[in-house]
């Protein structure tokens, strides 16, 4: 079994490789790929900001405007535990930090306006653009440095390689250079580095490759892509993890009572219902159940959007009675009566889809020769259904699981985006409004490993509930 | 032996039959019929009547479809209710207290009493009669813990006992594996082990042979044999085999389109088969000594239920009838032709005089002097 | 070749030498004939079938029920105009008279006077819109070259059809339809709506007949007309309002549903929703359709390659095919729509792109069963070339479990479009979408209940129409539960 379960973990890399390339360069060959008006992201709207710089802004700092297998390649170094290091992440020896710091001393204008990060930052900044090693160029530069209108030349030759197109900037710059105030300009251009710098980072191929934490990159708002899906991620489970066991609960019962008396009256009104709730569109069950169950107008029986009440952090988890304030809800009561629709309208489809394959499953063994062999020993029509049939019925109702995956993605992207739950799907929706590679490529990874581990952990129950499968 | 070992019966016994079956008509609905207007439903058993007495081999033979199976279903209750449906009939069954109780009205609780405790049944389809999913373990103590007070170690020692009795090395450790893990032949064993493991006074053995080798052939049915004699066991054995038949039967039924057409002792049936199908079957069977160009078949196939022939089911395929109106226009009822000989053949000798009478017949072989009967299909050719 | 002997009906008993011949004919179908036959016999696939014949009409017949045109009127001078026919767009015309033509197609293989009488139907059409508007505008006599071009291939088509083989026929009749389909339509101008309106108001026309919903999807600035019969019981437009209130009424228009006149209502933007949702029809079921089609054919291609050669071949298209079932389908979708210019055609490919997944494992599990058949063996022993194996000999008994699969399918590929839409990744916004419909159901925690109702019920009544036939194809395929055969 362990053999099995690691050659399938092995399999599941070219797989994601796969999957995110797919992802990747559908988005990447499209007319403007991921550079484009971005918007909506913190920090991008700033007042008065001109729209054409921070989209430079964005290319610069995610180097969209790099070609898109260079990105791509870039992108799963970046997500590789073993991989190149790029100039942005060098360590700095001792000397080399001191090297920095002595520079700084010596020089009034870094002093005052910048911290030992600034430092450390400047010298990368530098590094990346004039592509040199840290150590050299401190040693080099050093001399270099301790003259104002020599770093401003450095600068200057920096520019160059990033071919700037900023109009706005440049006056500025022209600005502040025409007015003689170097520390101003010196701080301005410093900033404007930082900003544009990170996506510029050279791989260090020369160093090898070498053991490193894998990252799953930045969101345009500048947060790690890891904590943004770490906060999604629980949300969309927990809305699974109830509806999934829910509707193969359900469908059990439902099948076995259907496929025990083919054409009864349980049976075919099952059936009817089932087929109906099958073609129920997961949009409109969504909307009726907003517009009518949660709407002030109509029946207000369920909140209308989020996870919990705004006041719920305040309550104790178990609900509570008496007390100055009479009943309280209590967090956990509050999280259920939140999830009532957004569950009901995740599993009703797939309770459909799998109470028909349950009553098949039942109806196929409950004539088996075996049940017949079981029935002919004395057992008990009720035994023979709960312990030899059921058993064997579980048998199609694992296999489907997987299918029925796509279709919980669906749902939960659906049921996030009406309900207003901040799950995967919503994410998802929103990295795709703002062409946000990395989260994208990010969230892709996360769906496609845990799409491959349920197909993964079906086999694996699989061989566990039938032995006849074994993967020797 | 932790089970009880049959107590010698008496004469009286002996004497009383353990199973009557009387005028048995199951009925299945046919989707094929529909052409003709209204739904048809065909008769996969039509009117049977067969004894059985303790202690007894009762043979059942025909071709293919014919309604062994069905039968033997039909004892057990175990016949799929829809679609299948008992249109008439009974089936006296006597108990082990002595009384008689009709097996088709008794209630399910009562049913399930009968069922693998006093009745057990080896089912024709080795390969898929065992739940894939449970050992085999598993599946045989289910049976001995529905009908005995025991402990699972007792449970676990008798299953191991009886996997011994048909033959199988190991038994102990086979005990935990898969029915996957055997072959068909090993699977059958272990369906006869489990049908054997509660003692039942009546085994209905739905060819239990047919998946197995020559000698394991040989062993299982010598084992019946052996457990009949020691527990008093009553065998209802179906098969195609009529060399089986010749070595285990006492009394043999011949069933053609879901009729008893003939009904003897092993003696009376090999010797003088009087039903032309019969005769037809014995002339099918190749003959040690005896050289043939070609073996013998009976012309014309196995008549589609749906669509039997007027008359006798039999006449198209028979080498009797010459157009005879009789045979076109009415199917001849079973009558005792000769003593404890029963036909239904228009052209039976004395068939005329014949009596009509239930078959019944309490006769067993001598099995240390009895030779087994061979066919003597070629003088009832002539 | 077992298989095909155990579905072979056995005989059913009957003495009538009629009864028998029908036995006979019957047997001489086809399996798939027989299947379809079993299917239609089946109560809810019929009542499928009548709604997806229904929307299908509307898809086709749209654009003459739901239209702010006038069908015919006549006009002072005494001419009888057609303003809804002449404002049809190229598709619309393929479409209407690529269906008139497809059913005489059909009906002349069995009457063939029906011919003449179509071709003299569409000649009278053409000659009749030619003499009356004659001089309406160049466009329309470019419409009008088409329409008797179009009715001109028809009928050579159908000539075609009463000798040489139907695919052949059909495939003519398909065509032009196609070509004319694939031709981007023009956005059709607002002032269309309004010089047909006023045309009506300033009483140039004498009497004019209008359609079942006299609105077109996109007729938005309706209630600014002067005449009380286009406007939206209790609208907050009147002809006495001071301009600036009425282009204050235009810029936030309100949906309403005060009366029959709107018989669904009309949505935010004041357009009437039952002309929408007529409209929408043809956006879903063509959607549908054309991605499952596009779906299956590359599942057969792939599973067919997958399941013949195996080996290597086999290799690879698994790994293909678990990229594709690995990636959460619904979220490339958004991602394409989100990138891409969004328009309908894109949304087909990609939805039929995305999900030939599921027809290609099919196909290949029957290919692998298939490829030890004596019969394919055969074939391939006598030297049968390759792809006559596979097309001729593999493809027909393996392609059935693919039809029912199709059918959910299209229902699959309806969902997903109107999810889409749903979500604002859809069509382009003034589409008259159903999914789009729905999204303005629930704005500013306000709800509209006609909007969240009919657009909703649309979707479901069509995707419970094809999964109703795909159930029963299923039933009929599956040897347990067939019926008659
Ligand atoms: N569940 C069922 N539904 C419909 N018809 C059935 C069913 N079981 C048996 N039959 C029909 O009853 C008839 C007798 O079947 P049966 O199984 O008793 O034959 P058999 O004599 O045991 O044949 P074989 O020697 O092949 O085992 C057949 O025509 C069969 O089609
Ligand atoms: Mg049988």
């Amino acid at each position: 079994m362990l053999p099995y379960i690691l050659r399938r973990l092995v399999l599941m890399f070219p797989t994601l490789i796969g999957v995110t390339a797919v992802v990747f360069f559908t988005m990447a060959l499209a007319p403007g790929g991921f550079q484009g008006e971005t918007e909506g992201e913190a920090g991008a709207r700033t007042e008065g900001t001109d729209p054409r710089f921070i989209r430079n802004y964005y290319n610069r700092r995610y180097g969209l405007d790099q070609p898109a297998v260079v990105q791509y390649l870039r992108w799963l170094n970046l997500i590789s535990p073993v991989g190149f290091a790029t100039s942005n992440d060098v360590e700095y020896t001792p000397e080399q930090r001191d090297a920095a710091q002595a520079l700084i001393d010596g020089w009034e204008p870094l002093r005052t306006r910048t911290n030992r990060r600034r430092a450390d930052a400047i010298f990368t900044f530098m590094g990346q653009y004039l592509d040199r090693d840290i150590v050299e160029l401190t040693e080099e530069s050093l001399p270099l440095l301790t003259d104002e209108d020599r770093i401003l030349e450095l600068f200057d030759r920096m520019d160059i390689t990033m071919h700037r197109t900023s109009e706005r900037f440049n006056e500025r710059r022209r600005q502040l250079k025409e007015a003689e105030d170097h520390a101003a300009l010196l701080s301005f251009q410093l900033t404007e580095l930082e900003l544009e710098a990170a996506g510029r980072a050279r791989l260090l191929l020369e160093r090898g490759p070498r053991l490193k934490w894998p990252s799953l990159g930045e969101t345009l708002g500048r947060e790690p892509v890891i904590d943004r899906i770490a906060r999604a991620l629980p949300v969309t489970l927990l809305l699974n993890v109830i509806a999934v066991p829910l509707t193969y609960f359900l469908a059990s019962i439902s099948g076995i009572y259907a496929g025990r008396r083919r054409g009864g009256l349980f049976d075919r009104g099952s059936g009817t219902t089932f087929i109906i709730l099958w073609s129920l569109p997961t949009v409109w069950v969504g909307v009726m159940m907003i517009s009518f169950l949660a709407n002030k107008d109509y029946l207000n029986w369920f909140p209308l959007a989020g996870l919990s009440s705004p006041e719920a952090a305040d309550w104790p988890m178990l609900p509570r009675w008496g007390g100055e304030e009479g009943f309280v809800r209590g967090w956990l009561l509050d999280r259920l009566w939140h999830m009532t629709l957004p569950v009901l309208c995740l599993s009703y489809g797939g309770l459909a889809v799998l109470s028909k394959v349950a009553r098949g499953a039942v109806l196929e063994n409950i004539s088996a020769d075996y049940a017949r062999t079981a029935r002919a020993k004395g057992v008990s029509e009720h035994d023979v259904l709960f312990r030899h049939v059921l058993k064997n019925s579980l048998l199609p109702l694992i296999t489907v699981f997987a299918s029925l995956l796509p279709a919980l993605f669906v749902g939960s992207v659906v049921v996030e985006r009406i309900f207003s739950i901040p799950g995967m799907g919503y994410m998802g929706i929103e990295a795709a409004f703002a062409k946000d590679r990395d989260l994208i490529l990010g969230t892709t990874l996360i769906a496609s490993i845990l799409g491959l581990s349920v197909s993964l952990a079906r086999d694996i129950l699989y061989a566990i509930v039938d032995p006849r499968v074994s993967y020797e | 032996m932790i089970h009880p070992t049959g107590t010698e019966l008496s004469k009286q016994e002996l004497a009383t039959p353990l199973l009557r079956i009387e005028n048995l008509v199951v009925s299945f609905p046919s989707s094929r019929a529909k052409g003709a207007g209204e739904r048809h439903r065909v008769r996969a058993v039509n009117g049977i009547d067969l004894t059985v007495y303790p202690r007894q081999t009762l043979a059942v033979v025909g071709e293919s479809g014919c309604g062994k199976s069905v039968t033997s279903l039909s004892i057990l209750r175990l016949v799929p209710m829809p679609p299948g449906r008992f249109d008439s009939g009974v089936i006296h069954w006597r108990g082990e207290d002595g009384r008689e109780s009709n097996l088709l009205s008794i209630n399910e609780s009562a049913m399930r009493k009968v069922r693998g405790n006093q009745i057990a049944m080896i089912f024709q389809e080795p390969m898929t009669s065992l739940n894939p999913v449970y050992t085999i373990g598993d599946q045989i103590m289910e049976a001995i813990f529905l009908h005995r007070q025991v402990t699972p170690r007792q449970a676990r020692e008798i299953a191991i006992e009886s996997l011994n009795e048909v033959g199988i090395a190991g038994a102990s450790g086979r005990l935990d594996e898969y029915p996957h893990q055997m072959s068909g032949g090993m699977r059958q064993r272990i369906m006869i082990a489990m049908a054997l493991a509660c003692q039942p006074r009546l085994l209905l053995a739905d060819e239990p042979t047919t998946a197995l080798d020559v000698t394991i052939q040989a062993q299982i049915l010598e084992l019946l044999r052996k457990l009949q004699q020691e527990r008093n066991m009553a065998v209802l054995l179906i098969t195609h085999d009529l060399g089986v038949v010749a070595e285990n039967a006492d009394t043999v039924a011949v069933m053609y389109a879901g009729r008893v057409v003939e009904f003897g002792s092993v003696h009376d049936v090999f010797n003088h088969p009087l039903h032309p199908y019969t005769q037809g079957l014995f002339s099918s069977m190749p003959v040690i000594g005896k050289s043939q160009e070609r073996l013998v078949t009976i012309p014309g196939s196995v008549p589609d239920p749906t669509r039997l022939p007027d008359g006798c089911p039999f006449h198209p395929r028979c080498s009797q009838v010459n157009d005879d109106p009789q045979c076109t226009a009415t199917n001849p009822p079973l009558l005792e032709v000769r003593p404890q000989h029963w036909a239904a053949c228009w052209h039976t000798p004395e068939y005329a005089k014949g009596r009509q009478t239930k078959p019944d017949l309490s006769f067993r072989r001598d099995w240390e002097s009895d030779a087994p009967p061979s066919p003597a299909a070629q003088a009832a050719t002539t | 070749m077992s298989n095909a002997q155990s579905k072979s009906s056995p005989v059913p008993p009957t003495s009538a030498p009629e009864a028998e011949q029908q036995v006979e004919r019957f047997k001489r179908r086809s399996y798939l004939a027989r299947i379809l036959l079993d299917v239609v016999g089946r109560p809810s696939a019929v009542l499928g079938l009548v709604w997806i014949g229904i929307m299908a009409f509307l898809a086709v017949f749209g654009p003459l029920l739901a239209t702010s045109h006038a069908l015919i009127a006549r006009t002072a001078e005494g001419r009888l105009i057609s303003p809804a026919i002449i404002n049809l767009e190229p598709v619309d015309v393929s479409l209407i008279f690529g269906t008139l033509g497809t059913v005489a197609l059909f009906l002349c293989r069995y009457r063939p006077r029906f011919l003449i009488l179509t071709l003299i139907w569409g000649g009278a059409v053409a000659a009749a819109f030619c003499s009356a508007n004659a001089q309406i505008d160049r466009l329309f006599m470019g419409y009008t070259t088409a329409l008797i071009a179009i009715v001109l291939i028809f009928g050579a088509a159908a000539l075609f059809a009463s000798t040489a083989r139907r695919p052949t026929a059909l495939a003519l009749v398909l065509l032009p339809a196609l070509a004319a389909f694939f031709v981007q339509p023009p956005i059709q101008s607002l002032t269309n709506y309004r010089e047909s309106r006023a045309a009506v108001l300033s009483g140039d026309y004498n009497w004019a007949v209008f359609a079942p919903v006299p609105f077109s999807p996109q007729d938005r600035f309706r209630d600014v007309a002067e005449d009380k019969r286009f406007q939206a019981p209790g609208t907050r437009f009147t002809l006495a309002m001071p301009d600036a209130a009425r282009a204050d009424a235009r810029e936030n228009p309100a949906p309403s549903r005060r009366s029959w006149v709107h018989l669904m209502g009309t949505d935010s933007n004041g357009q009437d929703l039952a002309s929408r949702l007529i409209h929408g029809s043809r956006i879903a079921l063509s959607i549908g359709f054309i991605a499952t089609g596009i779906a299956v054919s590359i599942g057969i291609v792939i599973g067919a390659l997958m399941g013949f050669f195996s080996g290597w071949v086999d290799l690879l298209g698994m790994r293909l095919v678990e990229i594709f079932a690995a990636i959460p389908v619904i979220f490339l979708l958004i991602l394409v729509a989100a990138v891409y210019d969004r328009n309908i055609y894109l949304m087909m490919v990609i939805i039929g792109l995305t999900g030939w997944v599921g027809y290609a494992v099919f196909i290949r599990a029957e290919f692998l069963k298939l490829r030890q058949m004596d019969f394919v063996q055969a074939a391939i022993a006598c030297g049968v070339p390759l792809h006559l194996v596979l097309m001729r000999h593999m493809l027909p008994n393996g392609v059935t479990p693919v039809l029912v699969s199709a059918s959910f399918g299209v229902a699959a590929a309806i969902l997903t479009e109107s999810t889409l839409s749903y979500i604002g990744l859809g069509l382009p916004p003034g589409e008259p979408s159903w999914g789009g419909a729905l999204r303005e159901a629930v704005t500013a925690g306000e709800v509209i209940w006609w909007i969240a109702l009919f657009p909703g019920a649309m979707i479901f009544l069509t995707v419970l129409g094809y999964n109703l036939v795909g159930e029963s194809l299923r039933d009929a395929i599956d040897p347990r539960t067939t019926r008659a055969a």
